[in-house]
């Protein structure tokens, strides 16, 4: 019993340290969102900011007069924060939908299903993970621009909804851990495999799915380099585009620290929302008692 | 397997047919509106001054509607190049000397040589050397916008606990050998965790408090805000010809004597060490006391002088060869591929014209192109509180001398950058670094 | 055998080709057709504004003979052991502790917060609370006696601390991963376990680390081609700074790029990276035979 003990003391020290250091620069992004610009080089050690304020998440928000943002150390650009948020929104959810749809179909099919050519396609999707995301954006925007589909959703949206090379490997690498007996108990009942997928597969795989579907979100919410240059449009900007505007816009400033660090707080917190309302259907427990 | 896919095939087919249509149909409603040109820029801080240009254009041309896009440096040039490659990027852009010849030689810019002359642009009333920066081969690729000189900040505040007086700080001198007066005033105001300054024996040059002098950019090739001044005061002169020439001097050792004597400041702790600067700029360490002395362009005066402690300014030090500032100039270059070559060159000569410069002017952010703006604007920094004679001073063809302007910009800088780093991270001799530097950058143009 | 064969391929049908296809239609547009292009535009000279000509071999003859593509190969190698050695060593330990520890959401979510963060803002946090000069743990590292260090300014440790940043951003996230994966491991082998006698180490050994075999190449891979393509925090904190001590090689491709122009030759280096990533990709899944499952 004591050396039970005495390693879950270690192992609460280990997660204890863990927290710590995950949660300090988080806590030090807040402090410098409530901290005025004007304060943070001349406090640059205090924990806490010398005089709290709201002003940074005003200016992010668009709701500062242009004054009180000059003042507050931004530029005079306007910020349409609640049209960014919308087509953050939009933009996730549309890519959340189809690309874990279209994996979890295609998992399935390289995991569990028969028929020529599995392997071939399951290492040619793999090469996909090979390409160099920066690379490949210049030619992406080529076909999207012949396309005429630049600053349009469909364009927007592109080459992400199609399932991408990593969303297959985690649903295929899934399902194959996914234990083989309950398939073939419901092969004999005679249901065929589309309804097999719907009926037995699927509900048994939401704790992977959820996940698939929480890190395809995220990714496609902090996504960058992509919105910026085919979303160009004011309605069509989506929330990282938009916060840019607080990193250094000429290169010898400094960032706009207190708006940057508002704006990523604002950035997180929707998905943070999501996280805790869905955390707990994510990694439920599947207690498999299928027995041989 | 053959009739499913089919639906979906024709599905999707569907889709992007309505998706290519419909921008077609929304153009052939629009047939009768006003033509749009896009123009983009960088500098946040302009903004209102150009939008209030682009406000009064659209009222003498009714015809034409301006639409400015302002993002940060990095995705400014990311959103230029991917427009530029793939034939759809802004009608006219903010050009930079950086970047403008590579865009010449792919042809991306357009020639506004005869569109020049038509309007008979008086290229006189440009300060001297700016617009002979702007063409190449006899053509010209822009008309000069703005200008920025290099000036030394200080925290007034500091020198005065140091006692440095006003006219100390008047007429600074430098000489590579003993730094001049430049080297005793940093040192002065150098002070360590026991109150000594670096001239004093007792000084710990490992435990300093406040440094005198600002970090050198330590990637610059162009050295424009530090070593440049001193380097061509000591007689170091960039190129064989300057603009357009095709061999670097690098390897001078004119500016092998500069850069040692920033490393020495460096490594006798009176000059910040590069290694310990981030992204935190000038008026942030001189709020924080780490700093009291810097040389800054004119585009950062509104972010110096409102810094949280009193910021001023004087002129360059006095080297052997008198006192020298780069001297940048911009311009705005029209998109060879724009759909709107007449409205795009309108609004490209107008940005280089006096009805549009005095409006930048008299929002006093940067000092424009043409003299007589150029006055409005140095009034209009007076008027707004801020004390800029250590720039206004050195605007004279004497004092000023222009970037190195020559092919392969980008790679040059790329070679060069490392090799400053390493000098002024003390990896080796100034000489023997910058000898070896500059036959990688010179064999560029043997090529 | 080769009658029953045939039998179960007919018997499948067309719907497993039908479910791959939305996913290959986007692998060919958005994945292949760059690659090839990128493969191709290696033989040319072109730059980024400008298209070029057939060149041959010549990009690839002056890779080789540059000293700062070496210098690449060797910093990003440097990159990828620190971070994956300890993304990968932390995660586990970490999922296995949200396991058996505790099963609080508020936990989890708390440890997924790095990785929540865009990463411009993540670069940027990370260059102020390193700052040689202002920053907090510099500060805080001074009370403790110890002399202010340069972090990202440093050629020695800039390399390191890009990969513990990233270390820090995705351990969270690689261990949610894991912790899936174990969630699929039937407790009731466990039960069996704990009544044999076997105690939480010999489990974790005996058990967990095989059963989670197909998740744990799934993470090892993932983590190991992500590292050798790390490029955002360089872009924003040390631009393949100082001197070359972070100029790895997805940066290098970048800087070539886009900063310089040099198509042709980025993607020369971009080819040599995705030959590079494919061999030790395959090499890794046929070693952990990631194939197959202990399970079924």
């Amino acid at each position: 019993m004591k050396q039970v003990k005495y390693g879950k003391v270690i192992a609460w020290g280990f997660v204890a340290v863990i927290l710590f250091i995950t949660l300090f620069p988080v806590a030090w992004m807040l402090k410098t969102a409530f901290s005025s610009n004007a304060d943070l080089f001349t406090h640059y050690s205090s924990l806490l900011p010398p005089h709290w304020t709201l002003n940074n998440f005003r200016r992010v928000l668009g709701i500062a007069s242009l004054k009180e943002n000059q003042a507050g150390g931004g530029s005079g650009a306007s910020i349409n924060f609640w049209v960014y948020l919308k087509n953050s929104l939009a933009f996730t959810t549309t890519i959340v939908i189809f690309q874990v749809g279209f994996s979890v179909l295609a998992g399935y099919a390289l995991a569990r299903l028969k028929f020529s050519g599995r392997k071939g396609i399951f290492y040619l999707l793999m090469t996909g993970l090979l390409v160099p995301p920066m690379f490949s954006t210049i030619p992406n925007y080529g076909t999207i621009k012949s396309l005429h589909l630049l600053n349009t959703w469909p364009g927007l949206v592109a080459p992400f909804i199609f399932g991408t090379p990593f969303a297959v490997f985690y649903m295929r690498q899934f399902f194959l851990s996914f234990p083989k007996e309950i398939e073939e108990a419901s092969e004999l009942d005679g249901l065929s495999t589309m309804a097999r997928i719907r009926m037995v597969v699927l509900p048994m795989s939401w704790p992977p799915i959820f996940t698939l579907s929480l890190i395809v979100g995220v990714t496609a919410w902090n996504e960058y380099l992509w919105p910026l240059i085919v979303g160009t449009n004011e309605n069509m900007r989506v929330l990282t585009v938009g916060m840019g505007v607080f990193k250094a816009q000429n290169p010898s400033d400094a960032p706009d620290w207190g708006g940057l660090m508002a704006s990523g707080t604002l950035t997180v917190i929707p998905v943070l929302i999501i996280l805790i309302l869905f955390g707990k259907k994510m990694v439920g427990s599947i207690q498999l008692t299928g027995s041989k | 397997m053959l009739r499913l896919s089919k639906k979906k095939v024709a599905g999707v087919a569907a889709l992007l047919l309505g998706a290519t249509l419909l921008p077609a149909i929304a153009s052939t409603a629009n047939a009768a509106t006003p033509v749009t040109i896009t123009y983009g820029m960088w500098d946040d801080r302009q903004l209102p001054a150009y939008q209030a240009c682009a406000d009064a254009f659209q009222v003498a041309n009714p015809g034409i509607t301006i639409k400015i896009t302002q993002s940060g440096w990095s995705d400014y040039w990311n959103a230029v190049t991917t427009g530029f490659a793939n034939g759809n990027g802004f009608d006219v852009i903010t050009d930079h000397l950086a970047y403008y010849q590579d865009l010449v030689n792919a042809g991306q810019i357009l020639d506004l040589t005869p569109y020049v002359a038509a309007a008979k642009v008086n290229l006189s009333q440009y300060q001297p050397g700016l617009a002979e920066l702007w063409t190449k081969n006899g053509k010209r690729y822009g008309l000069p916008k703005d200008f920025d000189t290099i000036a030394i900040s200080y925290n007034s505040a500091a020198t005065t606990k140091d006692k440095i007086t006003p006219a100390q700080l008047k007429y600074i001198t430098w000489n590579p050998t003993n730094g001049g007066s430049w080297e005793r005033l940093l040192k002065t105001a150098t002070i360590d965790k026991n109150g000594h300054n670096a001239l004093s024996p007792k000084f710990d040059k490992n435990n300093v408090v406040t440094y005198g002098l600002n970090a050198p950019d330590k990637t610059t090739d162009w050295g424009q805000t530090d070593w440049s001044t001193l380097a061509v005061s000591n007689g170091f002169q960039f190129l064989n010809k300057n603009p357009w020439g095709n061999h670097y001097n690098f390897d001078s050792p004119a500016l092998a004597q500069t850069l040692a004597w920033y490393r020495k400041g460096i490594a006798g702790g009176w000059i910040l060490d590069p290694r310990n600067t981030g992204s935190l700029g000038t008026p942030a360490l001189m709020e924080a006391n780490k700093i009291v002395f810097s040389t800054n362009g004119s585009w950062e005066i509104n972010g110096l002088v409102s810094a949280k402690v009193p910021v001023k300014f004087a002129a360059l030090p006095i080297g052997p060869q008198g006192r020298h500032t780069m001297f940048n100039g911009l311009a705005d270059s029209v998109n060879a591929a724009t759909k709107n070559p007449a409205e795009a060159v309108k609004w490209a000569l107008y940005l280089g014209s006096s009805a549009c410069q005095d409006i930048v002017a008299a929002h006093a952010v940067v000092f424009p192109a043409i003299k007589t703006s150029t006055v409005k604007a140095f009034a209009a920094f007076k008027a707004a509180g801020a004390a800029i004679d250590g720039f206004t001073s050195e605007v004279n063809p004497k004092v000023t001398f222009i970037p190195p302007m020559a092919d392969n910009a980008k790679d040059v800088a790329a070679i060069f950058g490392p090799y400053l780093t390493k000098i002024y991270f003390g990896q080796g001799d100034a000489q023997t670094l910058l000898t070896e530097a500059n036959k990688q950058i010179n064999a560029l143009f043997t090529n | 055998m080769k009658k029953i064969a045939k039998r179960r391929k007919t018997k499948g049908g067309y719907i497993p080709y039908l479910l791959v296809l939305p996913v290959l239609i986007g692998y060919f547009t958005f994945y292949l057709y760059p690659m090839v292009r990128g493969v191709y535009l290696s033989f040319t000279d072109s730059s980024l504004l400008k298209s070029g000509k057939f060149v041959g071999i010549h990009e690839y003859q002056r890779l080789f003979a540059d000293a700062t593509f070496r210098n690449a190969i060797r910093v990003t190698a440097q990159y990828v052991i620190i971070n994956v050695g300890t993304q990968t060593v932390f995660a586990l330990a970490l999922a296995v502790a949200m396991d058996r520890l505790s099963k609080s959401v508020i936990l989890r979510s708390t440890l997924l917060l790095p990785w929540l963060i865009p990463g411009v803002t993540v670069g940027l946090l990370w260059s102020w609370l390193l700052d040689p000069i202002l920053g907090v743990v510099n500060v805080l590292l001074g009370h403790m006696g110890i002399h202010p260090q340069s972090f990202f300014g440093s050629e020695t440790q800039a390399m390191p601390t890009i990969a513990l940043v990233n270390t820090w951003r995705y351990v969270g996230y690689t261990s949610l991963l894991l912790f899936a994966g174990i969630q699929m491991i039937p407790k009731s082998l466990y039960e069996a376990a704990a009544i044999d006698g076997a105690n939480e180490w010999k489990m974790f050994r005996k058990l967990t680390l095989p059963l989670l075999r197909p998740v744990l190449v799934l993470v090892m891979v993932i983590s190991l081609v992500g590292a050798f393509q790390i490029f955002d925090t360089i872009a924003i904190v040390t631009k393949g700074g100082p001197i070359d001590a972070t100029r790895a090689m997805n940066y290098y491709i970048f800087d070539q790029v886009f900063n310089r122009f040099h198509l042709g030759y980025g993607a020369a280096i971009a080819t040599i990276l995705l030959i590079f990533l494919a061999f030790i990709s395959l090499v890794q899944l046929r070693l952990a035979r990631a194939d197959d499952s202990d399970l079924g």
